[in-house]
Formats: C-alpha cells, sequence, structure tokens
C-alpha cells in the first residue's frame, strides 16, 4: 500500500479518537491527566458537535448550543451508528483557555482561540500566538498519542472497545469506574511523545 | 491572513528532507524567483501565484529580514485573479461584434476577426477593474520541520504544496490521521498495526 491509500484508508482513526475523548472525558467529568508528567487539564465537548455516519456521509445530525454531548439525541444518533465528524472543544490547562473546531477526517483545527496574548510589538505577538498554538498542537497529539497507545494495542478489544459500547448502548452517562483502569497506563508504556526530532514520513510502506 | 492577527484556521503540513546549509542566500534568491508579480490589463495571464512579505502584500521587494523571523519562514501566498462576469464579457462582445460589422460592412465574422474582438474587449474590461486578490499567510518553522498555512481550502492548499514544493525544492505532507500517527514515538510494531488496523464496531449489527 503507498502512503495516499494508507493516509485515505486510516482516516477513520480520527473519528474514533473524537469519540474515545468524548468517553473519556465524560467518564471523568473533564479532567484529564497527561502524559508521563500526569499534566492535568480539562478537555471539553463544547456547544457543537456532528455526527455523522462512516460510510454515508450524508446522513447527518449536526447539534448546536447548551451541551449536547450529554443529550439524549446525540445518544440515539450514537446508536444508529454514526460518529463524530466533527466537534466543537474546549481545553483548560493551569487556568488557561483554548477553544477550537476539530475535523475527524484530517485532524485539522479550525477557529482556535487562543488565551489572550499579552506582547504589544507586532513581532513578539507572532511569538506568542504560534507559541500558544504549539502548546495547543501538543496536547491534542498527546492525546492522541494516548488514545493510539490503546487503540493500536490488545487494549481495545479486550477493553476500551466493549465498554464504549456499552456506554453508547445504555441511557446512564459515563461513571469513572466504567473507563477500563490499566488502559492509560498501557498507553503511557507503548507509544510516548517524541520531542526532539521530526519524523519523516515513508513515502511508501 | 492568520499568522499575525485574526483568525486561528490552519493547514499544517509536515516538511520532508533536510535544509542545506547555506540556505539564507539560497532562499533568498528562490523567494526571489518566485515573489508575486502583478497582473497588467494588456498581459494575457488572468491569475498569477507568488509569494509576498507577510504584512506587506503590495511590496515584493525581499531581504532576509523580510520573511525569516528567528527559526520560521514567513510569507504571504498571494493569488490574483481577473473575474469578469462571464455574462457581461458575452455582453460585451456581442455588442461589440456587431458594431465591427456595420463599421467593415460585412455580414459574417472570420475566427480570426472573432479572437481579436473578444482579446481587446477582455482588455477593456480588465483595464476598468482590478483583479481579485486573495491572501494566505503561510508559517514554516524550520526547527519543527512543519508549515502552517492559512486556509483549509483543498484547492487552495494544493496551489500552496505544489509552489512551495516548487521554491524550496523541499516536499511538504499535509497532516492527517496517519501522518500525525507517524510523527509521534511510534515502535516499528505499532506502525505495522497502524497499516493493518481496521474500522471498528460500536452498534453491535450496524455496520461501520
Amino acid at each position: 500500500m503507498d502512503l495516499i491509500d494508507l493516509i485515505d484508508s486510516r482516516r477513520f482513526l480520527g473519528s474514533e479518537f473524537l469519540m474515545w475523548l468524548w468517553f473519556k472525558s465524560e467518564c471523568f467529568d473533564g479532567l484529564f491527566e497527561l502524559g508521563e508528567e500526569k499534566k492535568k487539564l480539562e478537555v471539553v465537548l463544547d456547544d457543537a458537535m456532528t455526527l455523522e455516519a462512516y460510510l454515508a456521509e450524508t446522513e447527518r445530525n449536526t447539534f448546536k448550543g447548551g451541551a449536547p454531548a450529554y443529550s439524549p439525541e446525540a445518544k440515539v444518533a450514537l446508536r444508529q451508528g454514526k460518529r463524530l465528524a466533527k466537534a466543537k472543544m474546549r481545553i483548560i490547562e493551569e487556568g488557561r483557555e483554548w477553544v477550537f473546531n476539530i475535523k475527524s477526517e484530517t485532524l485539522d483545527l479550525s477557529s482556535i482561540n487562543i488565551p489572550a496574548v499579552l506582547s504589544r510589538e507586532e513581532d513578539e505577538k507572532f511569538f506568542e500566538r504560534m507559541f500558544l498554538v504549539e502548546e495547543i498542537e501538543n496536547i491534542v497529539a498527546a492525546l492522541y498519542a494516548e488514545f493510539l497507545g490503546i487503540r493500536l494495542t490488545s487494549a481495545w478489544p479486550d477493553a476500551m472497545l466493549p465498554a464504549m459500547q456499552a456506554w453508547i448502548a445504555s441511557d446512564e452517562p459515563a461513571a469513572p469506574n466504567t473507563y477500563p483502569s490499566g488502559a492509560t497506563q498501557l498507553a503511557a508504556a507503548t507509544i510516548a511523545l517524541k520531542k526532539d526530532k521530526p519524523v519523516a514520513v515513508p513515502v511508501s510502506a | 491572513m492568520g499568522a499575525l492577527f485574526g483568525t486561528l484556521s490552519y493547514k499544517i503540513f509536515y516538511v520532508q528532507g533536510e535544509i542545506e546549509p547555506g540556505w539564507q542566500e539560497r532562499y533568498l534568491e528562490k523567494v526571489k524567483k518566485h515573489a508575486f508579480e502583478a497582473l497588467t490589463p494588456e498581459g494575457e495571464e488572468e491569475a498569477a501565484d507568488g509569494w509576498v512579505p507577510i504584512d506587506r502584500p503590495l511590496n515584493v521587494h525581499f531581504d532576509l529580514h523580510t520573511f525569516l523571523f528567528d527559526r520560521f519562514i514567513n510569507l504571504g501566498f498571494r493569488q490574483d485573479k481577473y473575474a469578469i462576469p462571464t455574462g457581461i464579457l458575452k455582453a460585451h462582445i456581442e455588442e461589440r461584434e456587431r458594431e465591427y460589422l456595420v463599421q467593415n460592412n460585412k455580414e459574417r465574422l472570420g475566427k480570426f476577426e472573432r479572437e481579436d474582438i473578444k482579446l481587446m474587449v477582455k482588455r477593456r474590461l480588465k483595464e476598468k477593474q482590478l483583479p481579485r486578490m486573495k491572501l494566505t499567510d503561510m508559517s514554516w518553522d524550520m526547527q519543527a520541520k512543519r508549515v502552517r498555512f492559512w486556509s483549509q481550502s483543498n484547492t487552495v492548499c494544493e496551489l500552496f504544496q505544489s509552489f512551495f514544493e516548487e521554491t524550496f525544492e523541499l516536499k511538504l505532507v499535509q497532516a492527517n490521521p496517519y501522518v500525525d500517527a507517524l510523527q509521534l514515538n511510534i515502535s516499528e510494531e505499532l506502525i505495522e498495526q497502524l497499516k493493518l488496523v481496521e474500522p471498528c464496531v460500536f452498534v453491535d449489527g450496524i455496520e461501520q
């Protein structure tokens, strides 16, 4: 399979990542501990989300306003086999807040609201904006790494997927004890965030 | 717009390949070579693309300080296009053709006469309007080998990608779930697993 095929055929990982974020956020009321340093942050699905049927993108439900992640309508859409295609998210770390939209197909972030920029000079403003943008990109990358650490190992079919299936089937909101214990530790042991050197993307598999 | 102020909606590209020593002078020359050249009503081109300084889209004089911000190369990707509405163009051509036939006491136009009239009418209409300008910021973090481009339109991103690759002779790969996974510190075993993994079924009985 060449790179283009791999890119196209692995796009589903984006929607599964967002579904996992939704589930984990509901289990822990949005409170996450990230990476080896157990950095504390709040990850919340905000007031807009779109769910789509995986193979039939025309079957779509868009929710706006309130807290759609907790609405019975969103649960019904999940039970019809729809997956999260786009979501507005809010991430808070050490009192600083980022709000942005994320698309499952590409994992592109858009309409990012960053914490207030304090610099006055234009050059400094640019560096501060880039620093804040990198911070949110690194947080999303760390969350994606945690997801992949679970998704690409036996933790997914053995524990995480059954837990998510039960959550979708249930009318009750997810509780902390419904999140498979040990999955995060397994993820941390399996995958770690690259900190120094960017990785070259092989052009063929 | 976007790198310095405004909305933060962009596409990420990963840069493939290494930056060779002596890049400063070389990139300056390449940026100058690919700088934006304004359209003129007399010219045949109806669209033009090129680099401009990120905060001065009307200026095309470059030196290193124009685009080098510490570890970032910041440039504006300017795309200009004459957009004459088809209906207006057609009406003006028909009118001019009628005038020409009367003036020259002719009943029919030849192929070349028709083409000449079209060119002349287009030029006159272009003289009456300015091209539409689209400006999109690009910020290349050379240390992280990552480019942020302030557009998520597939068409604009594809144009930008080939223009960047042509200018800097480096390949770009758009971010997506597969490529993002490769950017993480992922073992060979997991890379193999990534190639094999299939979509899961969240709801029994519903093919997803």
